[in-house]
């Protein structure tokens, strides 16, 4: 029933500031898609153009083969579930989820039916007449996603959804809106700055800023691959570093290196290398909390030259994790996370530690120059 | 409801105030509390009384006002002279409500919808003619409908009659006045309301398909029924007591309410009956707008703390300036 919707070349100026800037993606039948960023990268204009509230300075909106673009909000098969709801707060539960087949003047038992079929899947049933004001912020938010999806848009774009909810509610709904959008087979497009909603919720994610697409992908090739440091930083933790290849350790039938000696923070490390990179070249490189090894300074043999020497500032202890910061001998802090595993029941690193930090070789992103 | 708190708040807080340790602040507090009671004693309280006493006194040819105190004052409210004035009245306190609000509406509809320095040049143009008396301003009205002013030159000149209309002097004249006095009364609250409307209200509604009528009657006009109330609170009852409009446009022809308790006072001489009507009216005043006013917070408690209540708050301002300009007649 969804159809592939194509966003081409969008562009849209606000009082000459270039909110969005040639934007292309498409967005496939049946996915959770979410456009991240911070605020003000222009994600907001992105789903309001979608929306039609907004119409694009260039560009065009197709859905299907059909282009969208001239058409008006109203006329789009296209419903939002606003940031605050925005229900009505005259009308009942009822009347606020029946207001689109109202529009649609639609026989009066069909609506009653289809009202009270949308309210059995958000689990309100019981509240067809109650107000808004009567409802908790979680049961509001299950009226407006009613009150979009009985339409039977094509796609439902969800505008910070849950940033109105504690923590608990917003874990509790992430799941409730997977599980509704796996039953109701329609697109869903989200709107976030929260990198971890993001992460939840999406099949793929467009990551944004300053009106530019960063990368688009799934959640994991995000995380795991960031194309730019800016993704890197923006979604989870990260480390960067400067690093200098020192010699080429693995070569390639061809020439190539695979992979290389680097100098970081005055530590050797191997890293993966693409091939033409020569000795001498300066790259950065990405290295998640959990991507470092701890070690305490004098249980580490004989050569310190293969790690980073630093002293241990912050310990946060999560349960499943211990969070170190480290004062590395530079002055730079990094953030490391430990597990608990068979080799770490005790991770007894304590503030004020010396100790001796590398990485799992191949598990780091590097980026040269020319990328960044 | 806050209209009567205003009134005996000062008396059941002071208490209070008085036990808590007398500081500075506190001190000062309690010298307000004092000082406004005082003056809504005097000007309040004993008027009121003196008035409630008055409407128990007998009349005589000779006296105004004389002992013993008796209840034939109350006895003559229910007359048939009392009776048709009561319904001319409200017969023309509900068309002029009905008039401020059929153009007080669409007004601070169009009004919510400018641009902020557009908006406030227009607010500054509504309050701007408060500066000026009352009573000045309809005095213009006459000269402007009067059989050789304004409006019938102009409508001679352009040969749409072909002799002056009989404009002043008429119940369309006084509604006129009328209007023209309180119609701000209707813009502001409702202007308030409406713009509190939420904006994404208007988006949801789009957003699901309706046109622009359609969310006219189904969001704006609903969520503003609280500024309408308080709208009405504000023009209807000040409406019954505007009897120096219809004197001076309306020609006296119909004898309204107002006019009917001050001819009570200055030319039958009948205290007693005056301040009785006056009594019956004053309370009728109070409770209609409370009867209103509860209709108006029963059916839009989502603004349980917003448009009613403000309405209600300054309509205390509203008796007060029209009480003001009937004793400067």
């Amino acid at each position: 029933m969804s159809q592939t919707l194509y966003i081409n070349s969008i562009s849209k100026s606000f009082d000459g500031k270039k909110v969005l800037d040639n934007i292309s993606f498409e967005v496939h039948p049946g996915e959770i898609l979410t456009l991240l960023g911070p605020s003000g990268c222009g994600k907001t204009t992105l789903l309001n153009i979608i929306s039609g509230i907004v119409v694009p300075d260039a560009g065009s909106v197709r859905l299907g083969t059909t282009n969208i673009t001239p058409i008006p909000p109203e006329k789009r098969s296209i419903n939002t579930v606003f940031q605050n709801y925005a229900l009505f707060p005259h009308m009942s539960v009822f009347n606020n989820v029946a207001f689109g087949l109202k529009v649609r003047r639609m026989p009066k038992d069909v609506i009653r039916d289809e009202v009270y079929n949308a309210l059995e899947l958000v689990h309100l049933s019981d509240k067809a007449h109650h107000k808004p004001h009567e409802l908790s912020g979680g049961q509001k938010q299950r009226v407006a996603m009613a009150r979009a999806f009985i339409n039977k848009p094509n796609i439902l774009l969800l505008d910070e959804p849950l940033s109105a909810l504690d923590a608990k509610l917003r874990a509790q709904m992430q799941t409730e809106i997977k599980q509704l959008q796996q039953r109701l087979g329609i697109t869903f497009i989200l709107v976030t700055h929260d990198q971890q909603e993001a992460m939840a919720l999406s099949s793929r994610i467009v990551v944004m800023s300053d009106g530019r697409i960063e990368q688009i992908g799934t959640p994991k090739e995000v995380y795991e691959t960031p194309q730019n440091l800016f993704t890197a930083t923006f979604i989870g933790n990260a480390n960067i570093f400067d690093a200098t290849i020192i010699s080429r350790t693995q070569t390639t039938n061809t020439g190539g290196a695979k992979s290389a000696t680097v100098l970081v923070e005055n530590a050797r490390g191997v890293i993966d290398i693409s091939g033409k990179d020569g000795v001498g070249e300066e790259c950065k490189i990405l290295l998640r909390p959990e991507d470092m090894r701890v070690f305490k300074r004098e249980d580490v043999a004989d050569d310190l030259g293969g790690y980073m020497l630093g002293t241990v500032t912050t310990k946060t202890y999560k349960g499943a994790t211990v969070e170190l910061d480290i004062e590395l001998e530079s002055g730079k802090t990094i953030a490391v996370s430990e597990f608990f595993d068979e080799e770490h029941e005790e991770l007894d690193e304590d503030v004020g530690d010396k100790v001796a930090v590398n990485w799992i070789s191949g598990w780091e992103v590097v980026y040269y120059p020319h990328e960044i | 409801m806050r209209y009567n708190r205003q009134r005996s708040a000062p008396a059941t807080t002071s208490a209070p105030a008085t036990a808590t340790p007398l500081g500075r602040r506190g001190m000062l507090r309690t010298g307000l509390l004092v000082l406004v009671s005082c003056v809504l004693i005097v000007l309040v309280a004993v008027p009121m009384f003196l008035m409630l006493l008055l409407s128990f006194t007998s009349h005589t040819p000779t006296e105004f006002y004389t002992l013993p105190f008796t209840f034939s004052g109350y006895g003559d409210v229910f007359t048939s002279v009392f009776a048709s004035v009561l319904l001319s009245s409200v017969w023309m306190s509900v068309s002029v409500t009905f008039v401020t609000l059929a153009v007080g509406f669409p007004f601070a509809l169009s009004l919510s919808g400018l641009r902020p320095r557009t908006r406030l040049v227009v607010l500054v143009l509504l309050i701007l003619p408060f500066w000026v008396s009352t009573i000045l301003k309809i005095f213009a009205f006459q000269v402007i409908l009067s059989s050789n002013g304004m409006v019938n030159a102009l409508l001679l000149r352009l040969g749409v009659i072909g002799e002056p209309l009989p404009l002043l002097y008429t119940d369309f004249a006084a509604v006129l006045g009328m209007v023209y006095v309180l119609l701000p009364f209707m813009i502001l609250p409702v202007y308030n309301s409406i713009r509190k409307i939420p904006w994404e209200c208007y988006s949801a509604a789009h957003d699901l398909g309706a046109s622009s009528v359609r969310t006219l009657f189904q969001i704006t006009i609903p969520l503003s029924r609280s500024g309408v109330f308080g709208g009405i609170l504000m023009v209807f009852p000040p409406s019954l007591t505007m009897f120096y409009v219809s004197d001076i446009l309306g020609g006296s022809k119909t004898l309204l309410l107002g006019g009917f308790i001050r001819n009570q006072y200055t030319v039958a001489g009948n205290w007693g009956y005056g301040s009785a009507i006056s009594v019956v009216f004053m309370i009728v005043l109070v409770l209609v707008p409370l009867f209103v006013g509860w209709l108006g917070w029963r059916s839009s408690s989502f603004f349980s703390g917003g448009g009613v209540s403000e309405g209600r708050g300054s309509r205390g301002d509203v008796g007060a300036s029209s009480l003001g300009n009937g004793g400067s007649v």
